[in-house]
């Protein structure tokens, strides 16, 4: 079975189409009311745009709103959809509720990328909008606390492009690091996880790994490939690592330190399954 | 561009591309219904960045990633429709015999997701490596192991050994 042959019966056993489709005016007349949508939205995102096309975090303070203290555990599941206050397409409000534009579909949501403590809090998105374009943002909040940022809310956001040349997601994200974190950079960037693997970066060893980990499809879809590991940093300390990449999810790779984890990588995949798996409700 | 430029060409590329473009996804999807959905989203959109795309020159290309990553959102959302009692008129299929057609085809449907597009992508529609993964948003490592085992998926069908292209 060559190539051209494979290619030919391919061919033959899709068949030909049956008469179908929409008309021509309907598809027409639907591109025009997209077209205008696009035009009046354009207005209201022109900042946005600058802001994005630079690529970098920024960070404010609101001194006027009212800064309330959270209570309890944050809701990260959380995220309303409406226009943005300050034209950043993705934003905490100074209360700490994320808000996205609602011009952009959430496809991949990475809750506390920079291991803030609660209440702070951080998210990053993978997104895109109704072109089937994909942008990326990233988001933090500190909340008001006696001793930091004179007791206001401190929030930034980051959001442009997705996969600028040689960029991933991760680093993406790694590099929108909010201004003032403690987090060590260096527990965002202990692998690189492209689907087939864990690849240790400097210095980082790979104690055990397991492939084809199954957590349920509440974390991943057959498509999907997921991996977890547990490793040692270059300073010494231990983590488990999980992967997961797909055709629609951007690689990302959760870490965990062995503390919180468990004493070995099946005690860390009951603690994934307890914390991000299960099965979706059809 | 003006309006009345926009549409003549557009009506011009969808009346060459769109039976090629429609066949695409429903090798994808399996269903001609879902199919013309797909195409249908995917054109209009095609409409919306006309002048963009046009002047890129990558119209049918554009159409094609909307539609393999159109279906793969459609297959993750729970709201996902369902059709019934619609049959579609069914295609006429020349060449090879009924048996092996329906058989490769139900082959093909039977391939996990992403196996079925590499396949598609590079065995039928003739991609490269790169351009499928590109297409795809994968690794060229991982179209590389997904034709290897579409492709022997598809020979124990066929019946046929073959070194599939990596």
């Amino acid at each position: 079975m060559d190539d051209l042959d494979l290619a030919t019966r391919l061919d033959r056993s899709i068949g030909s189409a049956p008469h179908g489709g929409a008309p021509l005016p309907t598809l027409i007349a639907e591109g025009r009311r997209v077209v205008r949508r696009r035009r009046l939205r354009a207005a209201a995102l022109s900042l946005a745009a600058v802001v994005a096309l630079g690529g970098s975090a920024t960070a404010f303070v609101d001194r006027s709103a009212p800064t309330p203290a959270p209570t309890g555990r944050p809701d990260e599941r959380s995220l309303e959809l409406r226009p943005p206050a300050n034209d950043m397409p993705l934003t905490y409000t100074p209360a700490g509720d994320l808000r996205l534009d609602p011009a952009y579909e959430v496809v991949m949501r990475v809750d506390n990328p920079y291991f803030l403590p609660s209440p702070d809090r951080s998210v990053a998105l993978v997104v895109q909008n109704q072109d089937g374009e994909r942008f990326w943002g990233a988001a933090f909040w500190y909340a008001p606390q006696e001793g930091r940022n004179e007791g206001h809310p401190l929030s930034g956001s980051s959001f442009g492009p997705a996969a600028a040349e040689g960029e991933t997601f991760q680093t993406y994200v790694d590099q929108s690091l909010p201004v003032g974190t403690t987090t060590s950079p260096a527990r965002t960037r202990l692998v690189r996880f492209e689907g087939d693997g864990f690849t240790p970066l400097l210095g980082v060893t790979v104690l055990e790994g397991r492939s084809d980990v199954d957590l349920g499809t509440r974390f991943a879809t057959g498509e999907d490939d997921v991996a977890a590991a547990e490793v040692r940093s270059p300073g010494g300390d231990v983590y488990y690592v999980l992967g997961r990449q797909g055709p629609v999810l951007e690689p990302w790779v959760y870490v965990v330190t062995k503390a919180e984890g468990g004493a070995d990588l099946d005690a860390f995949l009951d603690y994934a399954r307890d914390r991000w798996g299960g099965d979706r409700a059809e | 561009m003006r309006s009345e430029d926009r549409d003549a060409a557009f009506s011009e590329f969808v009346a060459a591309r769109r039976t090629h473009l429609r066949r695409v996804a429903y090798a994808i999807c399996g269903d001609w219904h879902q199919a013309d959905d797909l195409v249908q989203t995917s054109l209009v959109k095609l409409y919306a960045a006309w002048p963009r795309v046009r002047r890129d020159g990558g119209e049918e290309a554009y159409v094609r990633t909307i539609i393999v990553r159109a279906h793969i959102d459609e297959t993750r959302r729970p709201w996902r429709r369902e059709r019934s009692g619609d049959v579609p008129e069914t295609p006429a299929r020349a060449g090879a015999s009924a048996e092996e057609r329906d058989a490769l085809f139900d082959a093909l449907q039977a391939l996990p997701m992403m196996q079925r597009k590499v396949v598609l992508l590079r065995h039928w529609l003739g991609l490269s490596v790169a351009e499928t993964a590109t297409e795809l948003r994968i690794s060229q490592g991982t179209v590389k192991s997904h034709t290897s085992r579409g492709v022997a998926a598809l020979q124990a069908v066929l019946g046929t050994p073959a070194e599939p292209r990596c």
